[in-house]
């Protein structure tokens, strides 16, 4: 019963962005796109990754497939799973991913006449050369999501419940695995665009969420009643009940130093309170954390340290003064109007780090208000059926996993959507399941595939 | 209690969620329009460059801009900013000895909304067909040139446009239509089949390129308008402005120094948006008031007792008769030549304050309303038919006055108790004074309209627009009545005065229009041939306490004026002229005027 109506939901799903493919694939010879471009490394031909027509057919086709095939082996394999989490994750990364082809193109071309420009008057400028990247981002987009969806199986088979009772006994090993993680990150990781954060290829920051939550499920579970059995222990418990909070200011602040980034530091901060919340903690010392948070905001932006806090935060009061990003992504929002200005036909490419942090300022420019309400929509479902879902888990620690996966999701969403709408500032973290990205893409179907394990075993 | 614990989880989301979508319905759809036209200015850099210029590591010396790089390492900006102020040191630039950074060269305007079109902005030619701006598109670099075919004496009219520093006049005002936005778009075929080259509309204008340059030419660096009307369709055929900008110089520092002195004014357009004091050429529009007041009674009592013609006519003229004496009379006005016995025709001629400060207190709210008639105390639409544009010439002013812009108030007129309570004022009125004010454009309208036997017609710019290509005829310009000031007798008997002024009156000194072989002329070969009648009536406008502090400045002279008309038996163009400090109307104003008649007679 649930995967038929899995399939009702899944086909005019699938049908909406086989249609936004075909329209992607009119663009591209509508807007003229050079066939080959002179590069600095000599020609690259740009037909190859997108101009024939027969990658984005095969791009529709196969995306078509995986969402069919995972459909199937779910109806095989767990026939009692929640049927909105598939066709919720197809829409976003459907979306996602004809976003992602549509900007290459537009992005390898403008960076490539930034390059040739810049290399032409100062011959040893130090610029990334990353033409090569840009072109092929469409296709390694794809085989993320293929990835993805592969994790998403294996997490299908591999979360069995003795793999759930290794994850929940093994709790203070996640803390210790994700220090280990940060610090090899940190010693020998890869460097780009002047941050340490990849480690053979995979961003370290992104597991390190993942097994955030595992800790906390974990440490939630250990006495059966959660956190309100150290409340209600009285003060020899103030260890146990401490332990939380600490592991919450170090998975906190750990990322806002090494990455100098927001983003993630407010993300787990929030995340991790609402997971807390959830688990019984006192609404006073939820309210305490709260309060204790936006002072240290407030002293952060005074004192100018560290500077991220005030540069983002003038940046909100006033982006057509201070941020020429938030100008150019205030632009394209507006410029969307009701319908948009249709696939392709927008000029995203002016935005920086349009890809990854701007996505959604792109899918509102190119398809309008309407598109940017069904985009939140889609994550309104996803997290409707995590809370769904853990209302209906059998025990702690799945309900805690599974509203920290949905609030995780839904919380990133929140803020970088709100970010690139200018209502808070703006931080750079990825619109879950759509923004490019690899290990973020890879977590996120991970998680779609912990919760569809979860809601099939009832 | 999990469960209310998820619920209020829950709430936040939708809460977050209900913020995230009023906000795009806010971005997107209520303050779209808004964002989109935004501009973005670097104030970080602003405030730096700012900044340098305080500690003087930008510093001048003599003419040049420099750096001192000394100090500008010792500051210890990274390698990028500093780079960018060494490239950037071309937007300072020197004012009153004090050095400035020009904010707009750092910021950033939206332009995606053009996209990968291109407009190519459509031509302004002057009536017969001559070119004055085009714009011409460069297909091998890409690049739009906007180009005035002529130099500052068409700059009033058609005004510039230009990326950084806006657009102004016509360009500014037709815009919608010169950039091709009024109809769906009209492309033009070029070598690159993917670009797209929007074609803007064809402007005609009435203004005729040859009476202009010459009653430029004719002003000779004096400040100043010249306005020529068709008296028969309204059309203007001139409007100069001295001095004024030439468009055609390089954008830059001369650009930025000209729109920013508010002394000199060579941006403004003088003759639709200048207000001065028009003098004793405002009594023509007293004596208008005054003669048809008498005519409706005589028309009026001779209808109901049967008065002989002759009667009627008598008493029209009668009328009052005033004694000009050297002294001030009763509202402090006095005359540099004594008239003795005036009468209406009589003051008209020599140009009696005294006689007309009296006629004017006597017809009181009468005189405003004659004047209302003629176009006074409200806006003139250059450009009448179209109800789209708002092209309009500043509001004359006949005894109200402009309240404050900023508070967004209209004109305010002086109230009819008034009048009896303050006649001071409202002689001074009588004579063109103190509350009476107007551009040229509308002392060029009571001249026309005297001429045109009463009827003020709305004087227009735009003659025709058509599609780029074109093809089609958008708009096309037909005579616009405003309404009807006067009787037509009495036109007639104003028109034959102000011919008497000419002839002996005020401006019986000014060199006369011969006709010789068919063209007019003010310097004849031969002095024998016949001279054309020229109608018309001087001023000489006192320049009042410009600060309004009651002290009038003796160095300044008064504005000179002219209106007048020809050929004064079957008028043809109506004239305003006028120059800023240059004495006698007679002197300065008059000659030229009738230069320019000639001239405009010629066509």
């Amino acid at each position: 019963m649930e995967r038929t109506s899995e399939l009702k939901y899944l086909l005019p799903v699938l049908l909406v962005i086989s249609i936004a493919f075909l329209l992607l694939q009119s663009s591209y010879g509508d807007r003229n796109i050079p066939i080959s471009i002179a590069t600095l490394k000599g020609g690259l031909d740009i037909s190859d990754y997108f101009l024939t027509p027969l990658p984005n057919a095969i791009h529709a086709s196969l995306f078509v497939a995986l969402f069919m095939l995972t459909h199937i082996y779910l109806r095989i394999k767990l026939p009692g799973a929640d049927p909105f989490i598939l066709p919720a994750v197809a829409l976003l990364s459907g979306i996602g991913l004809i976003m992602v082809l549509r900007l290459s193109p537009d992005l390898a071309i403008s960076r490539n006449e930034v390059l040739l420009s810049v290399f032409s008057r100062a011959p040893d400028a130090t610029i990334t050369d990353n033409v090569h990247t840009l072109v092929q981002m469409g296709m390694r987009h794809f085989i993320n999501i293929v990835l993805g969806i592969l994790v998403l199986i294996g997490a299908l088979n591999g979360f069995n419940k003795r793999a759930f009772s290794w994850l929940s006994s093994k709790k203070y090993c996640w803390v210790l695995l994700s220090a280990v993680l940060i610090t090899v990150t940190l010693l020998f990781g890869t460097k780009i665009n002047g941050r340490k954060l990849w480690i053979f290829g995979f961003q370290s920051v992104e597991a390190v969420k993942l097994m955030m939550l595992f800790f906390v499920s974990g440490y939630i579970y250990e006495k059966g009643k959660g956190i309100e059995l150290y409340r209600q222990g009285g003060f020899k418990h103030w260890l146990g009940y401490a332990v939380p909070f600490v592991a919450m200011w170090f998975f906190a602040l750990v990322p806002l130093f090494i990455q100098k980034d927001l983003g993630p530091t407010v993300l787990i901060f929030v995340v991790l309170l609402l997971m807390f919340s959830y688990a019984g903690n006192r609404s006073t010392v939820t309210m305490l954390f709260i309060l204790l948070t936006l002072s240290a905001g407030f002293i952060s932006y005074n004192i100018g340290y560290p500077s991220i806090v005030r540069e983002r935060f003038d940046m909100l009061l006033d982006p057509f003064g201070r941020s020429e990003a938030m100008t150019r992504v205030l632009w394209a929002i507006s410029s969307g109007g009701l319908m948009g200005t249709g696939i392709g036909y927008g000029q995203p490419h002016r935005i920086p780090e349009v890809q990854s942090d701007f996505n959604f300022t792109a899918i509102c420019e190119e398809m309008g208000f309407v598109g940017a309400i069904s985009i939140i929509l889609g994550y309104a479902l996803f997290l409707h059926r995590c809370f769904k879902i853990a209302s209906a888990a059998e025990n702690v620690y799945k309900k805690t996993l599974v509203v920290g996966i949905g609030t995780l999701t839904g919380m990133q969403a929140c803020i970088i959507i709100c970010g690139n709408l200018n209502i808070i500032p703006l931080t750079g973290i990825t619109l879950p399941f759509i923004s490019y990205g690899g290990s973020s893409l890879i977590v996120n179907f991970l998680m779609a595939g912990i919760v569809l394990k979860i809601s099939g075993e009832k | 209690m999990a469960i209310y614990r998820l619920r209020v989880i829950t709430v936040l989301f939708v809460v977050l969620a209900g913020v995230a979508a009023y906000s795009l319905f806010d971005r997107m759809i209520l303050k779209k329009d808004e964002i989109v036209s935004t501009r973005y200015r670097d104030k970080k850099f602003t405030d730096l460059m700012k900044g340098l210029i305080n500690e003087g590591i930008i510093k001048t010396t003599g003419e040049e801009i420099a750096i001192d790089e000394e100090l500008l390492i010792a500051k210890g900006l990274n390698k990028k900013t500093a780079d960018r102020v060494r490239r950037s040191i071309k937007f300072c630039y020197m004012k009153k000895d004090a050095l400035y950074f020009d904010g707009q060269s750092v910021s950033v305007l939206n332009n995606r909304g053009s996209g990968d079109e291109t407009v190519l902005r459509g031509s302004i030619m002057d009536r017969n067909g001559i070119t004055l701006a085009k714009s011409t598109l460069d297909e091998k670099a890409w690049k739009l040139k906007r180009e005035y075919t002529y130099g500052p004496e068409m700059f009033p009219v058609v005004g510039h446009y230009s990326a950084v520093y806006g657009s102004r006049y016509l360009e500014k005002e037709l815009d919608r239509y010169l950039s091709g936005q009024s109809h769906d778009p009209i492309y033009l075929t070029t070598n690159d089949p993917f670009k797209k080259v929007r074609l803007g509309d064809e402007v005609t204008l009435t203004i005729n390129n040859r009476i202009q340059k010459f009653a430029y030419d004719l002003m000779d660096g004096k400040k100043g308008a010249i306005v020529v009307l068709d008296v028969r369709t309204g059309e203007i055929l001139a409007a100069v402005s001295t001095p004024s900008f030439d468009p055609n110089t390089k954008e830059g520092d001369t650009w930025r120094n000209t729109f920013a002195d508010r002394k000199e004014r060579l941006y403004e357009n003088r003759a639709f948006g200048a207000l001065y004091p028009p003098g004793s050429t405002f009594k023509t529009v007293v004596a208008s008031a005054w003669i048809d007041r008498s005519e409706g009674k005589r028309q009026a009592s001779s209808s109901l007792f049967q008065r002989t013609a002759a009667d009627g006519e008598s008493q029209g003229r009668a009328g009052h008769v005033t004694m000009c004496s050297s002294k001030k009379n009763r509202y402090d006005i006095s005359d540099i030549h004594t008239h003795g016995r005036v009468d209406i025709d009589r003051a008209l001629i020599v140009s009696c304050n005294q006689f007309f400060s009296e006629i004017g207190v006597t017809l009181g709210p009468e005189m405003v309303k004659y004047a209302e008639g003629y176009g006074f105390n409200r806006g003139i639409e250059l450009v009448p038919q179209l109800k789209d544009l708002h092209c309009s010439a500043t509001p004359s002013l006949a005894l109200s006055w402009q309240e404050d812009q900023a508070k967004g108030a209209g004109i305010k007129t002086y109230h009819g108790k008034d009048f009896r309570r303050n006649p001071k004022i409202v002689a001074q009125g009588a004579i063109g004074q103190n509350l009476v004010v107007a551009t040229p454009l509308q002392m060029a309208m009571v001249a026309a309209a005297i001429a045109n036997k009463g009827t003020v017609l709305n004087p227009y710019l735009v003659k025709e627009i058509k599609t780029g290509d074109n093809w089609e005829r958008i708009f096309s310009a037909k005579p616009v009545v405003m309404g009807k000031t006067v009787r037509e007798e009495t036109a007639e008997r104003l028109r034959s005065l102000m011919a008497r002024v000419m002839e002996s009156g005020t401006g019986k000194n000014v060199k006369k229009v011969y006709i010789e072989g068919g063209k007019h002329t003010t310097s004849p070969k031969d002095n024998k041939s016949p001279i054309l009648r020229v109608a018309g009536k001087t001023g000489t406008a006192e320049v009042g306490d410009r600060n309004n502090n009651g002290i009038i400045d003796p160095d300044e002279n008064a504005h000179s004026w002219f209106i007048g008309f020809a050929p004064a038996d079957n008028p043809r163009i109506a004239i305003a002229v006028i120059a800023e400090n240059q004495g006698l109307g007679g002197l300065t104003a008059a000659p030229i005027a009738v230069e320019v008649m000639a001239e405009a007679l010629n066509r």
